[in-house]
């Protein structure tokens, strides 16, 4: 079967700054593939060259099995068959609902019973069909969303981009719009490239994430594996809430650094400086792991719900912690990690 | 869509506007009053077309002919003053008329002695320069008799700049030509010691400082003073006791001319009597001159006895960026 | 000239450099080239070729030598011009008026700005109006109107209003700067006026809170956060008058009251031409132009208040309470002098045989009126082709304009700063030398000489000098609206399968289309009105309606000058607003929050 998205070596250099390095990417046919990474990291400027609304500077990007781009030959965005959905959204203001959904269709050619059916459709998987006649102001922030959406939904790509579609929305909206987002796409079938900052989007939403430094993909792999195993200390560290700490790691030990206290034991047999990874819900009661004990001084506290997140000190290093109660600052506390949980990266 | 047809309209509109231009039969540049009633007069009669071109006064008419350089865009030129006429010949902007032409005019005595030997224009009419006169300022007995009275009015005389005005040009030469050019200069230093009023553009403006009694004396062509005295201004001309030169009104044809049989036809009309008689149908000062034509008399209040001298134009030519920048460096603000 | 498209378009320019600074650029140089090639192209045979012929002539004096061309170099001729007393007083007056009327119409304008702005006032709607219509007045208009009152025996001195010496002043340096100002103040008040909008009160409310005096607030707070606004009127202002030729052909002239645009013209008005002289004066000119806008550049790269942003919230008013009163009446005075006193000169002149009989009854004629408005008589045709010189020319301007814009637009980039300045250096070139370097450029220059369309001599080249004239600034203010233009709206159909021209007609212009607009009807006023071109290309069909004016005037004929003048502006008017109202009408499209620059959903 044929990558719904292929790029190969894909490299582009902004103002003598490379972009993005030989880049390469494999997206298949229905696959949801988030692009997370700081700004500056090159996944707006992937996505842009994918649309055809950048060249790169040399490399292969194939769209459904048809090479879009390479040394010789480009193909015009317009021709790429592909949806994009903009962080603004870019609906056009003069137009309305159904106008801006079915401008595009008009301008492919369609005949007016074919562009009918298709907005109808767009518009009624998207819950608009009451909206279609509205302007674009007229509209709220999740709405607006949908009317891209749909207007992407509409034009049947092959590939639809998502350049951080909730970055606009405030966060109590910005949870049920991702789901109903996906719910729409998934229900399409649609291969989706999606670019977000925001690792809980790219945990929600993908199928897989590719993580993205200075131009190059740092691990590219589910959310999951993501999570359990991130590849360096860099994947570590963008996934947020995670401590990393230093220390000497030897075959199935660790000792973090500036620390008394016994080695932890852990799965890795990386040996020499090493970092350890601590997971907020790692943290289980002193006797849990009686033999996996850390001891620290509560630094800050923050009540969260269902739990309290605590700022520990252990040594001089810091650690986030998820606990069941709320010490008093200042006050000592122990806690124990379970050694399967205890990944040691190489520094 | 629409922009574009829009702008393919506006260029059709514009080619529209060219066509229409290319037709006319006769290219006109003046700066005399009577010009475009002339002209009008002579297409009635003829069936010939003309485009009046006025860029404004003498001066800029000449400076619209001096920059179009080897491209006149005239067929004929119609201006005050002999000098700049006889310079434009010298510089081959000016084609000389075919001598027929002067021998089918009937000219008065005058007319003849204005023809020039160069050929370089049909003298059409002639003012000269006289002293404009407040006689609700001036007592009868103070009356200035000639330039030489003039230092007795110092600060109060208005004179036109010869940069901006081809009469006043022929007026300075003339002085020069009369007084002799040093004695001439310091003359005129002893008497034009305002140069807010020495430096006016027109002789309108010379009748108006006159008029509001900013100036009690001015040196003015004498048909705009006819022209204020007609309307009933209280000044009077006064011919200088040293003579003043003739200033003929001079029509010249652009050594670039495709029409010279229209350029023809129009002199032919000009000096005849239709001609001469739509040169005097109006009230501004160029339809008070004095005309060369047998038969023909001037408008009402034009004097037909004045003694009038003529400029050596070769000499007035040949000294005129010199003599200019001097008045303009001692005269005007 | 151009004035608040300028400030404006100086103002607005410097959002659009930035954004596009900021944005990431995909052009290639080769498509760099291909894109800007058609601009520079057009400038350069627009603006760039008159003018350089024009500067020339200060080095190269025997250049245009009606006995024979020399193209030696010879400073001589630019040292004796520049030695010349006359040249060196021109140079002292131009700076003087210059330098007077940008403080004070900078004053009077930021006064009237604060005004509008800031206070609740009586008679709100004439005041805010006023600025508006004194900038839609052509300067050689209003200094016309002046003459009519304040001359000797004008209205003033008839009604006794006028002690003599006044009227002996105000023909000379204060005379010029008064009514100057009252004709510059509107730019000085639009110019401070967005940067007072931009201004929300929020600085100031911290202030206060932190326990500053209302007094002290303005001194240090929201005067420094003015500072480059007032900076930029003054600057806009200095090189306006400098530049400008309406009142140095009126006034000015009348008072001998040198500066350097008239003696340019004059230079050129002679026989021969004295073309290094005028060439030189022009040199002179353009260097101080030019260092006022490079003053211009680098003041606003240093002082750039980012704070200063379209999204504060609405300022606050200050309730002058018994003062409003006074205040009122000091903005209506303003309003007569600068607007409605002239204009009733004009219309009692237009409405009148004599000058000198005054308001009599028996004065009073409409023959005037009648000739301006009878088909047939030179002065109607002069009106007639000013009209449709004018439409050709905003469809002309505006058309280039915009494609143009949204060329740079794709592209991006470096470009856009780069044309911007070329714009603005456009804009800021006085039209007297443009107009100067079109008669050389036509007759002098193989190729053009013979150049069937445009042709000298014909109305072809005057609109061609009118669009000239007219693009830079239409470019500055449709690029504007453009550059606020989310990319992504195009992009977005783009990918849809929109093309190039589907994307021009159906997204872009109907966005910019009030953009468009303002510069079209701004355009179309302007070119009525404009006197430089008009006077210096004046088509063998007949001359436009403001050399006509002009020319009028100064043959005596005030009255029947004033009915054109008056008929003009009528014109002018009607058909502006019937075409603004339509456009207004058609461009509403329901929308409530107009610009789709960004939008924060919530």
């Amino acid at each position: 079967m044929t990558a719904a998205l292929f790029c190969r070596d894909v490299s582009k250099s902004l103002g003598g700054r490379m972009v993005l390095s030989a880049l390469n990417l494999e997206v298949n046919a229905g696959e949801v593939v988030s692009l997370l990474g700081a700004s500056g990291s090159g996944k707006t400027t992937l996505l842009r060259i994918v649309a055809g609304l950048a060249n790169p500077d040399s490399g292969v990007v194939s769209v459904a099995g048809r090479e879009v781009w390479n040394a010789r030959s480009v193909v015009a965005p317009e021709q790429r068959r592909i949806g994009m959905v903009f962080q603004d959204y870019a609906l056009w203001p003069h137009m309305t609902v159904a106008k801006n959904l079915s401008f595009g269709l008009r301008s492919q050619g369609l005949n007016d019973r074919e562009i009918d059916k298709r907005v109808s459709h767009a518009l009624e998987v998207a819950r608009l069909s009451a909206l279609r006649e509205r302007y674009p102001s007229e509209l709220s922030g999740g709405q607006q969303q949908r009317v891209a959406i749909a207007r992407c939904l509409a034009g049947r790509p092959s590939l639809m981009l998502f350049d951080e579609p909730l970055s606009n929305l405030d966060a109590a909206l910005r949870e049920d719009m991702r789901m109903e987002m996906m719910e729409l796409v998934r229900d399409e079938g649609t291969t989706v490239l999606y670019v977000t900052h925001d690792q809980a989007d790219a945990m929600a939403v993908s199928d897989r994430i590719a993580i993205m430094r200075a131009g190059s993909i740092a691990q590219l792999d589910t959310p999951q594996r993501i999570y359990d195993t991130p590849a360096d200390p860099f994947v570590a560290n963008f996934i947020g809430g995670f401590s990393l700490i230093e220390g000497q790691a030897g075959d199935g030990w660790f000792k973090p650094g500036g620390d008394d206290s016994a080695p932890l034991r852990t799965i890795s047999h990386l040996s020499g400086n090493g970092l350890l990874v601590v997971r907020p819900e790692d943290a289980r009661p002193r006797d849990t792991h009686p033999t996996n004990v850390l001891k620290g001084i509560v630094q800050a506290r923050a009540f969260q719900g269902r739990c309290w997140r605590l700022s520990v000190a252990v040594g001089p290093q810091r650690l986030r912690l998820d606990w069941p109660e709320g010490p008093a600052i200042g006050s000592a506390i122990e806690f124990s990690l379970p050694p399967e949980r205890c990944l040691i990266l190489a520094t | 869509m629409k922009k574009l047809s829009f702008s393919i309209l506006a260029f059709a509109a514009a080619a529209g506007i060219t066509a229409q231009v290319a037709a006319a039969d006769l290219v006109m540049y003046d700066a005399l009053d009577f010009a475009g009633h002339v002209a009008e007069a002579f297409t009635a009669a003829t069936g010939l077309t003309v485009d009046v071109v006025e860029p404004g006064s003498t001066g800029e008419t000449l400076g619209k002919i001096a920059a179009e350089g080897s491209n006149p865009q005239f067929d004929i030129v119609w201006l005050d003053g002999s000098a700049v006429m006889e310079r434009m010949a010298l510089d081959k902007v000016l084609q000389p008329v075919p001598a027929d032409v002067y021998d089918t005019i009937a000219f008065t005595d005058l007319g003849k002695k204005l023809v020039p030997q160069s050929h370089a224009f049909v003298p059409t009419g002639a003012s000269t320069t006289a002293i404009e006169v407040n006689t609700t300022k001036v007592p009868a007995e103070q009356m200035p008799k000639g330039w030489g009275d003039l230092p007795a009015f110092a600060g109060f005389v208005a004179a036109k700049d010869p940069n901006l005005s081809g009469p006043a040009y022929q007026w300075l030469a003339g002085i020069f030509q009369t007084n002799g050019v040093d004695a001439g200069k310091a003359l005129l230093a002893t008497v034009l010691t305002n140069k807010t009023l020495s430096g006016l553009s027109s002789g309108g403006n010379v009748n108006k400082a006159i008029l509001t009694g900013d100036a009690t004396v001015g040196i003015n062509q004498d048909s705009a003073i006819i022209a204020k005295i007609a309307s009933g201004e209280p000044v009077v001309a006064v011919y200088p006791t040293e003579g003043s030169v003739a200033l003929p009104q001079g029509l010249g044809i652009s050594a670039n001319t495709k029409h010279l049989d229209a350029a023809r036809q129009f002199i032919a009309f000009v000096t005849s009597p239709a001609g001469q008689a739509a040169m005097q149908e109006g009230d501004d000062t160029d339809f008070f001159f004095m005309p060369l034509i047998d038969g023909v008399t001037g408008k009402p209040g034009r004097p037909a006895d004045v003694d009038l001298l003529f400029l050596d134009d070769a000499v007035a030519s040949a000294h005129e960026t010199e003599w200019k920048q001097w008045y303009r460096d001692n005269f005007v603000p | 000239m151009t004035i608040s498209q300028k400030d404006g378009a100086l103002a607005l320019a410097g959002g659009a450099v930035r954004a596009s600074m900021t944005r990431s650029s995909s052009a290639g140089s080769r498509q760099f080239w291909r894109g800007a090639l058609p601009v520079y192209l057009l400038f350069f045979v627009l603006i760039g070729l008159p003018l350089g012929l024009v500067l020339v002539q200060a080095i190269v004096p025997g250049l245009f030598n009606p006995r024979g061309m020399d193209f030696r170099l010879n400073p001589a001729a630019l040292l004796q011009a520049l030695a010349s007393s006359r040249v060196a007083v021109s140079i002292v007056h131009s700076l003087q008026l210059a330098g007077a009327v940008a403080i004070t119409a900078t004053a009077l304008g930021g006064a009237f700005a604060f005004l509008v702005q800031r206070c609740s006032l009586p008679w709100r709607g004439v005041i805010v109006s006023l600025p508006w219509l004194v900038f839609l007045t052509p300067s050689y208009l209003k200094a016309l109107a002046w003459v009519l009152l304040m001359s000797p025996a004008g209205y003033l001195a008839q009604f006794g209003l006028l002690p003599p010496a006044l009227g002996q002043a105000f023909f000379g340096l204060p005379g010029l700067v008064f009514v100057h100002t009252l004709g510059l103040f509107p730019m000085a008040s639009f110019i401070l006026g967005s940067a007072l909008t931009g201004l929300g009160s929020e600085f100031e409310d911290a202030a206060r809170v932190s326990g500053a005096s209302p007094l002290g607030v303005w001194l240090r707070i929201n005067g420094p956060l003015l500072a480059p606004a007032l900076a930029l009127s003054l600057i806009v202002i200095f090189a306006e008058v400098l530049s400008d030729f309406g009142m140095a052909s009126t006034i000015a002239r009348s008072s001998n009251f040198g500066v350097l645009t008239y003696g340019i013209y004059a230079a050129a008005s002679d026989y021969p031409v004295d073309f290094p002289l005028a060439g030189s004066q022009a040199l002179v000119l353009l260097l101080l132009v030019v260092v006022v806008v490079l003053a211009d550049r680098l003041l606003r790269r240093q002082k750039d208040f980012r704070l200063i942003s379209g999204r504060s919230k609405a300022a606050r008013i200050y309730d002058l309470g018994a003062w409003r009163w006074p205040v009122a009446i000091a903005g209506l005075i303003v309003a007569v002098l600068a607007l409605y006193g002239p204009l009733i000169a004009i219309i009692v002149r237009a409405s009148s045989q004599t000058l000198g009989h005054g308001l009599a009854w028996d004065n009073l004629t409409t023959a005037n009126l009648a000739q301006a408005l009878s088909l047939g008589t030179a002065a109607n045709a002069a009106l007639g082709s000013s009209l449709v010189y004018a439409a050709i020319t905003a469809v002309l301007a505006c058309g280039t304009a915009l494609l143009l814009a949204i060329r740079l637009e794709a592209i991006g980039g470096v470009l856009r700063p780069v044309v911007l300045g070329l714009s603005l250096g456009a804009v800021a070139v006085p039209g007297i030398v443009l107009g100067f370097g079109y008669i050389l450029l036509w007759n002098q220059v193989p190729g053009f000489r013979d150049s069937v369309f445009p042709r000298y001599g014909d109305a072809s080249l005057l609109v061609t000098g009118y669009v000239a004239a007219a693009l830079p600034y239409c470019l500055i203010v449709i690029l504007s609206a453009v550059g606020q233009l989310a990319p992504n709206l195009g992009d977005a159909a783009r990918l849809q399968g929109v093309g190039g021209l589907g994307r021009i007609l159906q997204i872009t212009l109907p966005l910019v289309l009030l953009s468009v607009a303002t510069a079209f009807l701004l355009t179309f006023i302007r070119t009525v009105f404009e006197l430089p071109m008009s006077q210096m290309l004046i088509p063998q069909s007949g001359p436009a309606a403001p050399s006509m004016i002009l020319k009028l005037f100064s043959h005596d004929r005030d009255g029947l000058a004033s009915a054109l003048a008056l008929t003009a502006m009528v014109a002018t008017g009607t058909i502006g607003g019937a075409a603004w109202l339509v456009l207004n009408r058609f461009a509403a499209f329901r929308r409530t929050s107009a610009l789709p620059v960004e939008r924060t959903a919530s």
